[in-house]
């Protein structure tokens, strides 16, 4: 019912005249722009996240007498931390963490969400029934409280971290996947296929899934922003990436303490978040714009 | 009816999963209670006294019996609504819930209605301005809202406003000096059945801060659902008609937009209110907030099985009953759909 | 950093107080003989009355304030103003003195202990203390069966092993199995504070939830993960204390500790985090105190593990810890080196003769390394996540790596790191970052609590000394140094025994001497730091 109305929301977004589409037109036209920029910035952070590393000899580790030096200092262009590391250093490297968590967990999530959205959608009935009754447990279940008993369970670190937060953000996508096959399933198409003899399995992933891979996709690339807010959220809170390897989230936590002799230790990594995060957001609008002309939130 | 029947039945199998599930999850968790216990303040204790001590405390516990029997036991407790008391000390887990779980449900109301003015009005001033700079604005401004990072948010909030300029309380829920005494753990309404009208200003200037970081991030969301509906609503031929009749624009949009873009609002707010539920109990960390959320989290660490349990349970099930709400809300308003799914 | 021994913040009457015990002072053992003497002069308000609230910082409550049940540090700091004790130590000076106990004798053989209780001392509920009382309370220690325990009750003054017995309404005879010059310090410790008996009665082991005691300040209602408040106690018999209310408040976030101590939300805390130390100088909001070095910041070595059974390899690691650097970037310069290794400056028995023993060699430690062939082992380091530990840890990762080891940090929530440390068959750890507070200023506390292989904690959970071939000589020895008399004998003997400790097993590798970093609001005047600094809570000379 809520995945009902979740849909119809999205729908009676559809373009209600002409005027209003050109409005539209227009206005994605002046926002382009800002997807662009939005664009390159995630194309950015992933390539000093995943590259940086191999082309800088800088060190993340190396500890000196030398605490709190300030911006600009000769061989420290961003200064150092409390420890005399080398803050750029650490900016670069402190950047994996994030991604690899955030991505894996979105990974995570749209396999699982996504297979059990669609499964349930298409086959509706009992098999339905029950799956969302697992997406309600999913969903009921908090997340903080889960992130933390799986930490618990498994030791700090990443590991621990991505299935935490992989399966919390599964069900947003399981709604989802499951209102759009639920619309498929009754087309032509899909009956035709089913006629014509094609396994269930074939038709889900050959049939169902290339028309709803749009919205899925842009979709997930929201999650993903999700993803990285959690990802850094909780290894601000100790729960992630243990010290002394850098990560954006630990290194805001660590720096907390020196908000006001060194405030660069907290904003610098929680800026960087914060613009990891919100261009993943305007990337997934973007994408669903390109990719699923019918919604327009 | 038979629907909104089986609606709330489903609930139960969904509650006893979750339980079963943190049942199992504490005792698979490495660390025992006992052992915690057992060094606690007793550190000079010889390797034999302390092994003695560690057992003794096991078997009070009763943690020295087989996983089934201890799940049985659980499962009786649950079904007489006896949730146990703490492993440290014997508070009951009934009244530490019940202290708890007011003050986050006053958090996450607080933040939903700040979220609510937030979104609505910028949602419809965007609506108003459709494709104008304004609009815009609103709308990057929404994508921003709520992807802000709400720990860095937190932080800076109690530096700025805590801090440096002094204006609100960074910790807490009320003052000490109040001598607050809850009888139903509401404040407002503990201020209005204990006649202490003196309550509720401290009170509100400790929800703001955490209140706000928590529904910044939501606002953005509103924004955008509140602007979508409110632009169906106003290529309508209602809308034109009444425009037509003269109505003032702000005549309009309160009698005719707002009340028809109002369904489909309501909907995701209620859908939201969970997020938002999830979201205090990392909210309440930053801000030593003392709701659920630090109760469930301390208590992890503790490896105080019995109040991660009830605690667990009463954030679900106050998750779970509030979608039942809002999807029988759905179907009492919505005639449309009444009439498509029965 | 200059090592500051003396309490600069001390207030006046203090200091007065201090001067006046010069001269009195002997060791707490000597007192083994003699009688105690009623003691006017205490840390009480004196009549100067300001009332008003002060307000601790503490790092939890569990709502339960009960002396054979520890929960928190700050639950326990209820205990200690709610109840006191047959003797009491103000940590301003180490030594014992009469509280409920007016006097002692205690027999030629050292084993009982006759105490002659202070008559007219009134409990918060009215009765008045009679020798039932006090055998009631002692025997929530000493008897595992007491009705009146609750679940998970840790009795930590168990290990005395006593009896008690009231001779008649107002003496009581306290036997041991054998002689223990500890117990008159052990007895003013949390676990030894008297209780109504009637209470205990009444609420039997509920008791945590309604505590009656006949200290400074009465219970009035306990919120867990909240706060505690108490109330002056306008009866208690050194007269009333400074303050109207005494409010015990939960702050655990250490930026929001901070905050509170400069907005005035708490009144004070020994939690200050040490990295806000050179701000807190600069405010003058606040009042910051440089209590004496009372704690251990320690790294205990599980010899048990194969990557660190050769005695060279815990050598090496001791000789690869840059001390200074730990004391200047984790504890912002409060902390010292540790001179006399695991007697901090505070204590009896100091003695920086054995400063050679915590000494930063890294050359001497990649020798040693090389020496056995352990060059690239993996050594993983285990700590808390809050405060100065996990700073710490980077350091000793770096140290470690400097002297040719491999080193990975786990740190761990401060609530789960006995559970880790108990673990020994779990998640692998050879090296534990924490500390040892003084509860009781006593060498025995320290030397005698880590160093005795038959002890539970430190030596056979953490480090496996008792394991070690020979080392149940330290039972005798520490047993012998316990029970002499204070002065350069037990000062020697001391350090024999720290010597031959690190030298032959070096399963404790000293980071610091430390003290908890305690910071009062500006108005705050007459608290007692020294206590505080050490986990105990004396307020009752406090004014707001």
């Amino acid at each position: 019912m809520s995945e009902q109305s979740a849909l119809r929301v999205s729908r009676a977004a559809a373009p209600a005249s002409g005027r209003a589409a050109a409005l539209r037109r227009r206005y994605r036209l002046l926002r382009r722009p800002l997807a662009l920029v939005s664009w390159a910035i995630l194309v950015a952070v992933l390539v000093i996240g995943f590259f940086g590393p191999l082309v800088t000899d800088l060190d993340p580790l190396r500890q000196t007498r030398e605490a709190f030096l300030p911006i600009g200092s000769p061989g420290h262009p961003l200064g150092t931390d409390d420890l005399g590391r080398d803050v750029l250093a650490r900016m670069i490297y402190g950047a994996r963490p994030l991604l690899v968590v955030s991505l894996v967990a979105t990974a995570l999530a749209a396999v699982l969400g996504i297979g059990i959205g669609l499964v349930a959608g298409y086959f509706g009935g009992r098999v339905d029934w029950w799956l969302m009754r697992l997406i309600d447990l999913a969903v009921a279940f908090p997340s903080i409280l889960l992130i933390i008993l799986i930490v618990a369970g498994m030791g700090a670190g990443e590991t621990g971290l991505t299935l935490g937060i992989g399966l919390a953000l599964a069900p947003g996508l399981a709604r989802l996947a499951r209102a759009l096959a639920l619309r498929e399933s009754a087309k032509d198409y899909v009956s035709a296929a089913q006629i014509g003899g094609a396994r269930t399995p074939g038709i889900i992933l050959t049939e169902i899934l290339p028309n709803v891979a749009g919205p899925l996709l842009a979709q997930s690339i929201m999650t993903l922003s999700t993803a990285a807010g959690f990802a850094a959220g909780l290894s601000y809170i100790g729960l992630g990436i243990q010290p002394p390897t850098p990560d954006w989230g630990y290194m805001v936590a660590a720096g907390q303490e020196f908000l006001f002799n060194a405030p660069r230790l907290v904003l610098l990594p929680a800026l960087a978040t914060l613009v990891f995060v919100v261009a993943c957001n305007f990337v997934g609008d973007d994408l669903r714009d390109v990719l699923d002309p019918r919604s327009n939130r | 009816m038979k629907r909104a029947l089986l609606r709330l039945l489903a609930v139960i199998p969904v509650l006893l999963a979750l339980s079963t599930i943190v049942f199992l999850a504490m005792r698979w968790i490495p660390g025992s209670p006992a052992t915690s216990l057992a060094a606690g303040g007793n550190m000079n204790a010889t390797a034999e006294e302390f092994t003695q001590s560690e057992e003794r405390i096991r078997v009070a516990l009763g943690l020295d019996q087989p996983l089934w029997k201890q799940y049985l036991t659980f499962l009786g407790d649950l079904v007489t609504l006896d949730f146990g008391t703490s492993f440290y000390g014997s508070n009951s887990v009934l009244k530490l819930v019940g202290e708890a779980l007011p003050a986050t449900i006053e958090l996450t109301v607080a933040a939903m209605l700040i979220a609510i003015l937030i979104g609505v009005v910028t949602g419809v001033i965007a609506a108003w301005k459709k494709d104008t700079v304004v609009d815009g604005a609103i709308r990057v401004g929404a994508t921003v809202s709520f992807s802000l990072p709400w720990f860095a948010l937190g932080i800076l909030g109690v530096v700025v406003f805590g801090v440096v300029l002094g204006w609100l309380p960074i910790i807490g829920r009320l003052p000490n000096s109040l001598g607050y005494h809850p009888t139903t753990g509401f404040v407002l309404l503990d201020a209005i059945l204990q006649n202490r009208p003196e309550l509720v200003w401290p009170w509100v200037k400790h929800l703001i801060l955490p209140a706000t970081t928590l529904a910044l991030s939501m606002a953005g969301f509103i924004t955008r659902i509140v602007r979508t509906a409110v632009l169906e609503v106003l290529g309508d031929d209602f809308v034109r008609t009444a425009r037509m009749k003269g109505l003032s624009e702000s005549a309009v949009l309160r009698h005719h937009v707002l009340r028809n873009a109002a369904l489909p609002i309501v909907t995701v707010l209620g859908l939201q209110f969970g997020a938002l539920l999830g979201g205090s109990l990392i909210t309440e960390m930053v801000f030593a907030y003392p709701g659920v959320g630090n109760l469930l989290v301390s208590a992890v660490h503790q490896r105080d099985y019995p109040i991660v349990q009830g605690a667990a349970l009463a954030v679900a099930f106050l998750f779970v009953m509030v979608n039942v709400v809002v999807d029988l809300l759905y179907l009492v308003l919505d005639p449309r759909l009444r009439k498509v799914t029965a | 950093m200059v090592e500051q021994i003396g309490s600069v913040g001390l207030s006046r009457r203090s200091l007065l107080r201090a001067a006046a015990m010069i001269g009195a002072t002997t060791g707490v053992a000597s007192l083994m003989a003699s009688c105690g003497v009623a003691d006017g002069g205490s840390s009480s308000g004196d009549g100067e009355r300001s009332g008003g609230t002060l307000t601790l910082g503490i790092d939890g409550t569990s709502a339960i304030n009960d002396p054979a049940f520890y929960t928190t540090v700050g639950d326990w700091m209820a205990v200690d103003c709610i109840c006191r004790g047959l003797t009491f130590i103000s940590f301003e000076t180490t030594e014992v003195q009469p509280d409920l106990a007016e006097s002692w004798d205690i027999s030629a053989d050292g084993t009982t202990y006759t105490f002659h209780l202070r008559k007219g001392v009134k409990f918060h509920d009215g009765t008045e203390l009679t020798s039932k009382d006090v055998v009631a309370s002692l025997n929530r220690q000493f008897n595992k069966d007491d009705p009146t325990l609750p679940k998970g009750a840790s009795r930590p003054l168990s290990s005395l092993n006593a009896t008690i017995r009231a001779i008649d309404d107002m003496t009581v005879e306290l036997k041991l199995p054998r002689p223990d010059g500890t117990t008159l310090a052990r007895l003013s410790d949390i676990g030894g504070r008297i209780i109504s008996a009637a209470a205990l009665e009444k609420y039997g082991a509920d008791i945590g939830k309604n505590l009656v005691g006949a200290g400074p300040f009465k219970f009035v209602s306990a919120t867990s993960g909240q706060q505690v408040v108490l109330e002056a106690f306008d009866e208690y018999y050194k007269g009333r204390p400074g303050v109207d209310q005494l409010v015990l408040k939960q702050v655990q976030d250490p930026s929001t500790i901070v905050s509170s101590l400069i907005s005035g939300d708490i009144s004070a805390t020994q939690f200050t985090p040490f990295s806000a130390a050179p701000r807190l100088r600069n405010d003058d909001n606040v009042t910051v105190y440089d209590t004496p070095f009372g704690f251990d910041a320690i790294m205990m070595l599980d010899a048990r593990k194969p990557a660190l059974k050769e005695l060279e390899v815990r050598q090496a690691i001791n000789y690869a810890i840059d001390r200074q650097a730990i004391i200047d970037q984790a504890f912002f310069g409060i902390a010292g080196l540790p001179k006399g290794y695991a007697i901090p400056p505070a204590q009896p028995c100091y003695d920086e003769s054995l400063a050679d023993l915590s000494a930063y060699d890294p050359d001497k430690a990649r020798e040693l390394v090389r020496s056995v062939g352990a060059e690239g082992r993996t050594l993983h380091i285990i700590a808390a996540s809050d405060s100065w530990h996990p700073k710490a840890a980077q350091i000793v990762k770096q140290n470690l790596e400097d002297v040719g080891f491999k080193a990975e940090i786990e740190t761990v929530e401060p609530a789960t790191y006995f559970s880790r440390i108990f673990d020994t068959n779990g998640q692998f750890h050879e090296l534990m970052i924490w500390e040892r507070n003084s509860y009781v200023p006593d060498p025995d506390n320290m030397v005698g609590a880590m160093a005795s292989p038959s002890q539970a904690v430190y030596s056979n959970a953490a480090s496996g000394l008792g394991t070690l071939a020979g080392a149940e000589v330290f039972d005798e020895l520490l047993y012998q140094a316990k029970n002499m008399p204070s002065g350069p004998e037990r000062t020697k003997l001391y350090s024999e025994i720290q010597r031959k400790w690190a030298t032959e097993y070096m399963t404790l590798v000293m980071l610091a001497v430390a003290t908890n970093f305690t910071v009062s609001g500006a108005n705050v005047k007459g608290l007692n730091v020294d206590a505080l600094s050490n986990f105990r809570c004396f307020p009752e000379g406090a004014r707001v």
